[in-house]
């Protein structure tokens, strides 16, 4: 009979099923007859039960078709390399493989400010949903004092929230190297939706990209599978960055829109 | 004959969530996680030659994004790990009031497992979440099974710790 150093030496085997059949009876029989094993063996168990819980994060759609046409590129590549002659296109397209991608992702060579603005909203909005359930309920009047404190931008009453629309938290933040203030809310009781907004002066509204909700005309983009809409109302820029469908989309545009 | 490498890059992309959830766990940042993965895939059709067919393939893209990460991303990897200052013997002493039923919220979980070191976590995670065997957890992280099995202890240990400081408030 093994005694139990020796069976707690070789528990995870036998948790896993890595034992061989003999080995592994002789565990069991060791355990049923030792509390402090059999209880070491349900603490491990539990704790392994709850990590299985983890949720998975899926990769953004954008990522997954980057990494399909890397794939496709490479195919192609290793097809031309038969040929000698390939060679040398063949390697300036490792190169341009490599770093294509990453500059498509974070460069904004462009320049243009607006899709800088938006790419850098998408990965804010990313970013604060990933820490926004570390926050207790706050009070949106503080919170927008705060803002406005770090930020000098007054976020509009209207982002504290109403029935159907519940103020999540308000932060200052910065995006493409502007101030921000960004206002979280949930809609519905559904996804959470990030609005950002910037002091408009120096911030065009293009003319193309414009999709007319109602009376108005804002800016339309969707990045990494977010719907994002911009428009300019007053002395602040606004981005709204939400996962929701398009109709929804277009509900909580229109609601925000009228209300400020 | 079917083209090789087209099958080894469908079942690769198979992997995708996986490989982005372990990513965002290690970096603690979507857009170093977005990089992380992208780079592992880059790499992992790069040295497509070198997968032998019929091993893990799975285990295999798990290797290569923990090894890009310690060589990209890791900050801290001058840092000392910040081992649990009590030894292997101390093992009889876990608090048996501790249950692990007690756990509040997965997001407790994220956060304690957020602070384990890197070995810690990446060990765990292999094992518990991932699902792999101990010799696959110890060809992803480079080091013997041995020490595979004493980081899982440890971070059991460290992990069961946190959980209860915070339930302790």
């Amino acid at each position: 009979m093994p005694d139990c150093q020796h069976v707690r030496d070789i528990l995870e085997e036998y948790r896993r099923g890595e034992l061989a059949p003999d080995a592994a009876r002789q565990v069991e029989a060791h355990l049923a007859g030792c509390p402090a094993c059999r209880d070491r063996r349900a603490q491990d168990e539990a704790l392994a039960a709850v990590i299985r819980t983890l949720p998975v994060t899926p990769a953004s759609p954008t990522l997954r078709r980057r990494i399909q046409e890397a794939g496709r590129g490479r195919a192609g590549l290793r097809r031309r390399l038969r040929t000698p002659a390939g060679a040398a296109a063949a390697a300036a397209l490792v190169v341009a493989l490599a770093l294509s991608p990453w500059l498509q992702f974070h460069g904004e060579p462009s320049g243009d400010p607006v899709e800088s603005l938006i790419v850098a909203g998408v990965t804010e909005h990313r970013r604060i949903l990933l820490q926004i359930q570390d926050e207790g309920a706050t009070d949106p009047e503080r919170a927008f004092a705060r803002v406005y404190a770090l930020t000098d931008i007054e976020l509009p009453r209207a982002f504290a929230g109403g029935p159907d629309l519940r103020f999540v938290a308000a932060r200052p933040t910065l995006i493409a190297n502007r101030k921000a203030a960004a206002a979280v809310l949930s809609f519905e009781s559904r996804s959470v939706t990030t609005y950002f907004a910037v002091p408009a002066k120096d911030l065009p509204m293009p003319a193309e990209r414009r999709v007319q909700i109602e009376q108005y005309r804002p800016y339309l983009r969707e990045v990494d599978g977010f719907r994002c809409v911009y428009w300019k109302q007053g002395d602040l820029a606004y981005l709204m960055v939400t996962d929701l469908d398009d109709s929804a989309t277009r509900r909580l545009f229109l609601r925000m829109r009228r209300a400020l | 004959m079917a083209e090789p490498f087209a099958d080894l890059q469908r079942e690769a992309l198979l992997h995708l969530d996986a490989l982005y959830s372990f990513a965002l766990r290690l970096t603690k940042r979507p857009p170093d996680a977005d990089d992380l993965v992208q780079e592992t895939y880059l790499r992992a059709f790069r040295f497509a030659h070198r997968f032998e067919p019929g091993t893990h393939l799975r285990a295999w893209l798990f290797q290569i994004l923990r090894n890009t990460f310690l060589t990209f991303y890791r900050r801290d990897a001058h840092q000392p790990v910040l081992f649990d200052q009590e030894g292997e013997g101390a093992e009889d002493a876990a608090d048996p009031d501790a249950p692990v039923a007690a756990v509040a919220t997965a997001l407790d979980l994220e956060r304690a497992l957020g602070e384990l070191p890197e070995e810690f976590r990446t060990a765990l995670l292999l094992a518990d979440l991932e699902g792999f065997a101990l010799a696959e957890i110890a060809q992803i992280m480079d080091v013997p099974v041995g020490t595979v099995k004493s980081r899982l202890f440890r971070a059991r240990r460290l992990l069961r710790r946190r959980l209860a400081d915070y339930r302790a408030g």
